[in-house]
């Protein structure tokens, strides 16, 4: 007899890490392009850009695992392991969230590396303290958040597609719903403070909160809307997890 | 370890797929439960496990309602389900200390487990290109890896061939000795006949006969003897009851004469048992 591990969440945790994981260094290769061939004056939003549709596609990547779980008929076995919603929702979720974190903060120094300024292997920390870091900080936030947002809704549509491929097609409807407005969003952003992506906007709302001050009312608004939007998402993903999980799984009469 | 009373459940505006079933399990018996595809025996045993919680009457395992499981309930069961449920992208060994992985109490040891069901040189390939009787094996494992004490096993012998079913059959055996509780969900006659202390035909969602293999065979009535002679040139076949073998004249005679070209017995099987209780077949 052995003792495996103290809590189911790191056994899933792991799981998902082992299988979706790796894909989420696709984006390295746009990074790359945007410090490379991008003028300069494109570069900051267009790796704003980038990291919120990487944070779309990563979340919708993750949830696309509850599909193939699903098609595995692993739900059941998951069930009378005692694995509880909660824990399978929040497993895929957090598995993500580092990733985000880190994929903010790298997209914004790689298309400026001024921000953070190393130099003979040491840092230069008034460079580290100054208004940059701030800006990477809030790029690293807003993609964490785009994250969230997608995979609530990313877990609703594996509840309802029964074949992968399925999925995929949804999820890429879903990725042009999020990540589309993010294009305006990040090229266009308008001074009175009005957008039409939440993730993006957050961004702006953090770099520039001045953007939404009066005489523009209702853009004061904008940011309960955006964590309004994103706790629905959330209940959403959770109790398409607990259908996935408590429902018939799948097993024949 | 289950009691089962007047239970009764049907599907959303549909007619009742199991009706006013009852029945109980004792610890460290084999039960099997036998029908054909669409009796109700997978939803018996959702029920069971607690994955339909709207039935009608009383079902308790292990002391719980089943619409109302709590506790250490689901570290103290296993449940091996007649599709596998693996993931086709990990490997054997990879499957299996997931599996471990979820359940607090100790679990059993992964190389132990692959060795004993013949999986150890697959234990690095992935479950997508397993044959049928591989993923039934490990499914298997999966099933047992947190040492349960009462599991369920749908169809274990599903897709295996002879020398595989008969190490599964061991290995079921094996649990039983250790005073596991086994609900064997089958329409394998040989292996209910093999495996269970006790059967509960299902038909038609209701239970048409429950007792020991070996007293429904019986119940059926004595083998029969049928036995050809040659008569004038002409073959002649004939049947009798094997317990009034002495009164057949005709078999004494040739028995004493050496004219018996061929003699077999045809002893009832749960199969017959099940065709004659319920009227319908095994399939």
């Amino acid at each position: 007899m052995k003792k495996h591990s103290k809590n189911s969440f790191w056994g899933l945790w792991g799981a998902q890490n082992r299988m979706v994981g790796r894909h989420r260094l696709f984006w390295l290769f746009p990074l790359l392009a945007i410090r490379l061939l991008l003028p300069k004056d494109w570069q900051n939003p267009a790796a704003v850009l980038l990291a919120m549709v990487v944070a779309c596609e990563a979340g919708i990547l993750s949830m696309s695992m509850a599909v193939h779980e699903k098609e595995n008929r692993l739900m059941p076995a998951f069930y009378i392991a005692g694995v509880k919603p909660g824990k399978y929702f929040l497993s895929k979720l957090l598995s993500g969230i580092i990733p985000m974190l880190l994929t903010g903060l790298i997209v914004i120094w790689f298309s400026d590396p001024d921000v953070l300024v190393v130099r003979f292997g040491k840092i230069k920390w008034d460079t580290v303290l100054n208004g940059d870091t701030q800006r990477l900080l809030k790029v690293s936030a807003s993609s964490a958040c785009m994250y969230l947002l997608a995979s609530g809704f990313a877990m609703g549509l594996a509840c309802f597609c029964s074949t992968v491929s399925g999925y995929s097609f949804a999820g890429i409807v879903l990725l042009v719903l999020l990540a589309g407005p993010a294009v305006w969003d990040a090229f266009f952003p308008l001074e009175a403070g009005f957008g039409f992506h939440p993730g993006v906007m957050f961004y702006w709302y953090l770099q520039r909160p001045e953007l939404l001050a009066p005489p523009h009312e209702i853009s004061k608004y904008y940011p309960l809307a955006a964590a309004v939007l994103l706790l629905i998402s959330l209940l959403l993903g959770l109790i398409c997890a607990g259908a996935m999980i408590r429902g018939k799984g799948g097993q024949p009469e | 370890m289950i009691h089962v009373e007047n239970l009764s459940f049907s599907y959303r505006r549909k007619e009742p797929v199991l009706q006013n079933i009852s029945f109980s399990v004792s610890q460290g018996e084999i039960f099997g439960i036998l029908g054909p595809s669409g009796a109700g025996k997978s939803t018996l045993m959702k029920i069971l496990i607690g994955l339909l919680p709207d039935y009608k009457g009383k079902a308790m395992v292990m002391n719980q309602n089943c619409n109302r499981l709590k506790g250490d309930f689901f570290s103290r069961v296993g449940v091996d389900f007649e599709v596998p449920a693996l993931f086709e992208r990990f490997t054997a060994r990879e499957n299996l200390q997931f599996f471990a992985s979820l359940h607090r109490r100790p679990c059993f040891k992964v190389d132990d487990l692959l060795t004993q069901l013949g999986l150890m040189q697959a234990e690095k390939q992935k479950v997508s290109t397993f044959s049928k009787g591989m993923k039934t094996r490990l499914s298997f494992a999966r099933a047992v890896i947190n040492n349960p004490d009462l599991i369920f096993l749908d169809e274990p012998t599903d897709g295996l061939d002879p020398t595989s079913a008969a190490s599964m059959k061991g290995i079921i055996k094996g649990l039983r000795q250790q005073g596991k509780t086994i609900i064997l969900t089958t329409h394998n006659m040989q292996d209910a006949t093999d495996l269970c202390d006790r059967v509960a035909f299902l038909s038609s969602g209701q239970i048409a006969a429950l007792n020991t293999p070996r007293s429904l065979i019986m119940a059926q009535g004595a083998a029969n003897i049928t036995y050809t002679f040659v008569d004038n040139g002409v073959e002649q076949t004939r049947t009798t009851p094997l317990n009034r073998l002495s009164e057949d004249d005709v078999l004494s005679f040739l028995v004493k004469s050496n004219r018996i070209t061929s003699i077999h017995s045809d002893e009832p099987n749960l199969a017959n048992v099940f065709t004659e209780v319920t009227g319908g077949r095994l399939e």
